[in-house]
């Protein structure tokens, strides 16, 4: 795991040095009147001061949390249909966006099968949207589907 | 010395309201459930209920996220005895030797000890926190902004300190953490600070986008990353019922898991994982045989159990008269209030005496309902765990979008969640800890305060200000101490090693 805290070094040098910069231009200010700038500077310093710890000293016993075989196509689904997801919501509505974002990870990304999964996605939908739009009156995006009861 | 009888009896009287005893009720209830799944911890669990306890009133809101938290420390046990995996990060050490009990048939009493130890732990510790809270906060009262301070930076370094193998790595986060509490109009010059020029980051990032992101989301998709095996639940045990023996070998583990609890619990950073930990080490160290740790030894149950409870209870001390929280699930309870209008804090007990002593009645009467729940639904509760992970996974990601959305009506807050999700796999599939960035988010906007206000009332317009003053002075000496400690031993065992 050397690589990850070189990384997180350079990270932390390049992230450190940027604090500092941004810092200054917002006004590091004085000992009697700390500016805007004078927190974010010293962040900066001690982000920057562990980014170079972390280079000169990797700690070569840590290790990634890795249980099995890892699942990447899953994964990069699953993070994909979360950002969909982002998109859709306004203008398909809170209804449909959710059971489309149900239905993709029971099927495809939990690879359940097709009945359960759409039940469990329009289940999941409905309910919570009679739970929080006209129980907890949450304005909830009403999309292409404009149902209104609370 | 007896004048918290009253405020008390007054506490009940707000905690036996039909709404509140209901907020009691489902928030143990709740935390169980969750103290049992594995792999949804209290501190997600309670940012997803966060949005939902908006409509309610601040004190039945409280006490059901309280609930939450000392209910999922009751839950816990149950998978780490039954399937030899913790349900959250207290449990733990539970497994070792309440899964070898289960293995030899002795189950039942593993589970028994636990939820009675746990009971004793969790009571005994809100007495703690009854007697000591009036006391701590009539002294932070007299805190300037030097003092509050101090005392945050030695919070901050503790965290560090205490969260992970790495204090480097725990500083770090917390670094980070810092920054992202930066983010939005600075307060005392009402300047823009790292908003990118979006309206959204004006107001900076809230805490419950970054909570639900970090720990729900970014547990989930690690999970979806690392399937882990298919879990093995054991059959329902029948009897549960320490023996008389199984008494006699907890008693003294169950007394001192409690003070050890207690205490670990007022620390900041002291997280139950901690004490539980601790309370482990001291009842192998202090056992007439303690070869017998490891395969199935009851003290090794019954002491870490009542110790994370009493933790537990512990934690509420910095929380209710200081207004620090000690970890990462007290945070969230500290946004809980906050969102509510009651700002924690010595002044918390004067100003809303119905919320401080309505909680701790509460926690009385959760500690009973848990007991009562936990031994009769123990059944339940392991019918639970046979519901696969691959149908709870999805529907978890929906309350998470969907509560991120319902505090604000906000899309934007969804996509931050996500971002944040991103972040928090990234971190748990590196073995970065999470908890000290999102405390350090919660401390650092107050630690800025106090320090530039210090600053700009010192005489002599000098650093001297936080050292001149007595408490001050010797909590950052403290602070420094440990921040140098890990390379004052390591420069030791050198020496020692080139001796020779």
């Amino acid at each position: 795991m050397i690589y990850i805290d070189r990384i997180a070094g350079i990270g932390g040098i390049a992230g450190g040095v940027s604090l500092l910069y941004f810092g200054s231009e917002l006004g590091i200010g004085n000992l009697r009147m700390p500016g805007p700038g004078a927190w974010p500077y010293l962040i900066g310093l001690t982000i920057a001061l562990l980014g170079g710890w972390f280079l000169i000293r990797p700690d070569p016993t840590a290790q990634p949390a890795i249980t099995g075989k890892s699942r990447w196509g899953r994964f990069i689904l699953a993070l994909l249909t979360l950002f969909g997801y982002v998109l859709a919501l306004a203008p398909l509505g809170y209804l449909m966006s959710t059971t489309l974002l149900l239905l993709i990870q029971l099927r495809l990304v939990e690879g359940c099968c097709w009945r359960i999964s759409l039940l469990l996605s329009l289940s999941g939908a409905g309910i919570s949207f009679i739970v929080f739009n006209i129980w907890l009156k949450v304005s909830l995006p009403a999309g292409i589907i404009p149902l209104r009861w609370s | 010395m007896l004048g918290f009888i009253g405020p008390l009896l007054g506490g009940f009287a707000i905690a036996v309201t039909p709404e509140n005893l209901f907020s009691a009720f489902v928030g143990v209830l709740l935390g169980t459930v969750i103290g049992v799944l594995p792999g949804l911890g209290p501190t997600a669990s309670i940012a997803l209920l966060l949005p939902a306890t908006i409509g309610m009133n601040p004190i039945s809101g409280i006490i059901m996220l309280a609930g939450v938290y000392y209910g999922a420390m009751y839950g816990g046990s149950t998978t780490s005895i039954l399937v030899n995996i913790p349900g959250e990060a207290a449990s733990v050490i539970t497994c070792i030797d309440g899964y070898q009990m289960a293995k030899q048939g002795r189950a039942g009493p593993a589970l028994g000890i636990s939820a009675f130890g746990s009971f004793i732990g969790g009571t005994l510790g809100v007495l703690a926190v009854m007697l000591i809270s009036p006391i701590i906060a009539e002294a932070a009262v007299k805190f300037g902004p030097p003092e509050r301070f101090a005392l945050l930076f030695f919070a901050f370094t503790l965290i560090g300190y205490l969260a992970g193998k790495s204090m480097a790595r725990g500083l770090f986060m917390g670094a980070v953490g810092l920054f992202l509490g930066t983010i939005g109009i600075d307060d005392i010059h009402g300047v823009d600070r790292f908003t990118l020029g979006t309206l959204y980051l004006r107001d900076g990032i809230g805490l419950v986008p970054l909570a639900m992101g970090i720990f729900g989301l970014g547990e989930i998709l690690y999970n979806i990353e690392q399937r882990e095996a298919q879990i093995t639940v054991m059959e329902t045990p029948k009897n549960l019922l320490p023996t008389r023996q199984d008494w006699r070998d907890s008693a003294a583990p169950i007394g001192r898991g409690a003070l050890l609890g207690f205490g670990i619990g007022v620390l900041p950073g002291g997280m139950p994982a901690i004490s539980s930990l601790i309370s482990y080490a001291v009842e192998k160290r202090v056992a007439k045989n303690p070869e017998r740790f490891g395969r199935g030894a009851i003290e090794g149950v019954a002491g870490p159990e009542t110790a994370n409870n009493a933790a537990t209870a512990g934690g509420f001390v910095p929380l209710l008269t200081l207004g620090i929280p000690t970890n990462s699930v007290l945070a969230l309870l500290l946004a809980a209030l906050m969102l509510h209008g009651v700002t924690p804090g010595p002044l918390l007990l004067f100003k809303y005496p119905d919320v401080f002593w309505g909680t701790i009645a509460s926690m009385y009467i959760g500690n009973i309902l848990l007991l009562f729940l936990n031994l009769p639904l123990i059944g339940v509760f392991v019918q639970i765990l046979k519901v696969p992970y691959r149908i709870l996974s999805p529907l978890i990601i929906m309350f998470v979008l969907l509560g991120a959305y319902a505090l604000n009506n906000s899309i934007t807050d969804v996509l931050v969640t996500i971002l944040f999700g991103l972040l928090g796999y990234i971190m748990k599939r590196y073995n970065f800890e999470v908890a000290p960035l999102v405390l350090a988010f919660v401390l650092g906007p107050m630690m800025e305060t106090s320090f530039r206000q210090s600053l700009i009332m010192s005489p002599t317009a000098s650093l001297a200000i936080f050292f001149s003053r007595p408490i001050s002075g010797t909590l950052l000496i403290i602070a420094i101490l440990v921040l140098f400690l890990p390379l004052f031993r390591r420069y030791l065992k050198a020496l020692f090693q080139a001796d020779r």
